[in-house]
């Protein structure tokens, strides 16, 4: 097995064990990254040599003896709204073509001061506005189990890059389902946290209260290890949590007796792929049938998420994208005045849906619509967050669906944004009641594509979902992790 | 779909208060767009959510505070590395207000 094929768990036994060094492993991906990269279109940005430079200080403090994070020279890719000092950190946006943080991210912050070599950023719908990755102002990424097809999004090119083997592991943020529903989409393991579980320091805002950053893995393991990592409170991001952060990989082995499974009747509609619908029931089959207590629940409001979502993100987005007025950073156009200096900078800078939702949020927030729309949509919101409390009184986990349907084909919705809303369907109202889930590959359709099946827990009890993850995972059957990638894209 | 005229009628409005400038073969599939949205947005006027109060956070977290401490800033190259509006130690800016330069 070459070791770009690795998870991030066997690469960090072999760092450790000085098998290989952390050069050999970074290059490894690197040279990976040069194969599928035309195919897949994964990063917007790569950057083999600052990983090398990386992953040559971490062997020299191997070589010195100096203790050293598990995750050590297993190298990262970032979704290319979360800032990284030095490299370029566009949103995919043309109005931030050129802008280089002078900061990282506290998540980045984090996996550099753990020696993770930064091999990249990847790839996103415009500040995370879309469900595609085609969204992008560059181009699109492509699915690397068939290149005809969308990779999700918006955190597409972080799935493509794990799922194509050019990173073992890769930061994403999940607003509205960014993670879980590309994870599923490209095969792959991807979790939100909880909100407040993890740092959103230099996490290019989208909607402050549903932004979370989380992680991309091949296995419930990875995510766990990359989770316990990036985790914690973190004085530069006040909504993070002091509660402590538990160990993740301990709950692995503990499989899935006596957890209490809620069946979701509303994640299971008729109109989703009957193949989608048939993995769910047989991961809840799995799960009983290995000691699991399952049973159907019902969310009653959910129906309500994708209008409640949807406002509540465009208000939130038209306030927090004001800063991008082109005076301090990104695209500048000339103007008479100061107003018009921004009206175009931001005319000509941003792309069709952030206009979109610009537009949307400032609809909204007029003082004639405000109770109506915006005050009516954090109301629903309530009634969201008490379902879920409700659900978890009588259950450990929900299970449901990641997406209606399987990976659809590029351009299929780009000219419909209530198509592309509709993809979210399932993963909207997990983040409106801030509960942390995980996407987990669960089987292929008929076309060969991956089916994902998503983990819902109550709130900080991700180690839960591992749990379950794990399981499903050991016992789905011997499903190659890997796409063979064709240029075909048939 | 039809354009609902209420979004046309506005959307120059909107932009102003967005400070968004959109070529005029954009207006026509924004605004198309938007109103198809908005059809579907409004359902949420029909649930009853009378006595329920708001959520804007989703999960509970006290105010914290911190010391009112100073630390290290950023550098002023950091600062005006990212724009093209630098004047010395400022952001230049086309005017503000006014016609006319005013007496100082």
């Amino acid at each position: 097995m070459k070791l770009f094929e690795m998870t991030a768990l066997e690469l960090s036994r072999l760092l450790q064990k000085k098998e290989v060094s952390a050069v050999e492993v970074t290059q490894s991906f690197i040279e990976r990254a040069g194969e599928v990269e035309p195919l897949v279109q994964a990063y917007i940005t790569r950057t083999p040599e600052t990983a090398l430079a990386e992953a040559e200080a971490v062997d020299e403090k191997r070589k010195r003896g100096e203790a050293l994070h598990p995750l050590a020279g297993v190298p990262l890719a970032v979704k290319d709204n979360i800032c990284s000092c030095g490299v370029r950190t566009t949103c995919a946006s043309r109005f931030l073509e050129q802008y280089i943080p002078p900061e990282d991210a506290t998540v980045v912050q984090k996996a550099r001061a753990a020696g993770m070599p930064l091999l990249g950023k990847t790839n996103l719908d415009e500040f995370a506005m879309g469900s595609s990755t085609e969204s992008s102002a560059f181009f699109p990424t492509r699915n690397p189990w068939n290149l005809s097809r969308v990779p999700g999004g918006s955190s597409g090119g972080s799935a493509a890059a794990v799922s194509s083997g050019s990173a073992p592991l890769a930061l994403g943020s999940d607003t509205g389902g960014s993670v879980r529903q590309p994870a599923a989409f490209c095969g792959v393991v991807g979790l939100r946290p909880t909100y407040g579980r993890v740092s959103r320091a230099g996490l290019i805002a989208l909607a402050s209260s549903l932004d979370q950053a989380g992680p991309f893995a091949l296995t419930a393991a990875d995510a766990a290890l990359f989770l316990q990592l990036i985790a914690g409170q973190d004085r530069a991001d006040f909504t993070t949590s002091d509660e402590a952060v538990p160990s993740y990989l301990a709950a692995l082995p503990k499989g899935v007796q006596g957890l209490r499974v809620g069946l979701l009747v509303e994640n299971v509609p008729d109109h989703f792929d009957a193949e989608i619908i048939t993995a769910i029931q047989e991961a809840a089959k799995n799960l009983a049938d290995n000691g699991a207590v399952v049973e159907e629940v019902s969310l009653p409001h959910t129906g309500a998420s994708l209008e409640a979502y949807h406002l509540i993100c465009a208000a939130e987005a038209s306030s927090n994208l004001g800063r991008f007025d082109g005076v301090i950073f990104g695209r500048s156009a000339a103007g008479e005045n100061i107003n018009e200096m921004y009206s175009r900078s931001r005319g000509e800078g941003l792309g069709p849906e952030v206009k979109r939702r610009l537009l949307l949020g400032t609809y909204i927030l007029c003082e004639s619509r405000y109770e109506a729309y915006y005050m009516q949509a954090m109301r629903v919101r309530t009634l969201i967050r008490r379902d879920y409390e409700s659900a978890f009184k009588r259950f450990d986990l929900l299970l449901g669906a990641v997406t209606p349907t399987t990976a659809f084909k590029l351009g299929e919705k780009l000219d419909d944004p209530l198509a592309m809303y509709h993809a979210d369907i399932c993963i909207l109202h997990g983040p409106l009641a801030g509960v942390p889930a995980i996407s987990v590959p669960y089987g292929f359709d008929s076309g060969g594509l991956p089916i994902g099946v998503q983990l819902t827990a109550a709130p900080f009890r991700e180690e839960i979902l591992f749990r379950a993850a794990h399981f499903l995972e050991q016992s789905r059957g011997p499903e190659p992790l890997r796409p063979q990638l064709s240029p075909s894209g048939s | 779909m039809s354009v609902e005229p209420e979004i046309e009628q506005e959307l120059d409005g909107l932009c102003a208060l967005a400070c968004l400038h959109l070529e005029a073969a954009e207006k026509k599939e924004i605004a198309r767009h938007l109103n198809e949205l908005l059809k579907v947005l409004r359902r949420i006027q029909d649930i009853d959510t009378t006595g329920v109060e708001p959520t804007v956070h989703p999960v509970a977290l006290p105010a914290r505070f911190r010391e009112d401490e100073v630390e290290a800033s950023l550098s002023p190259e950091h600062v005006f590395g990212n724009t093209a509006n630098r004047s010395d130690q400022y952001f230049h800016v086309p005017r503000i207000a006014g016609d006319e330069p005013e007496d100082v």
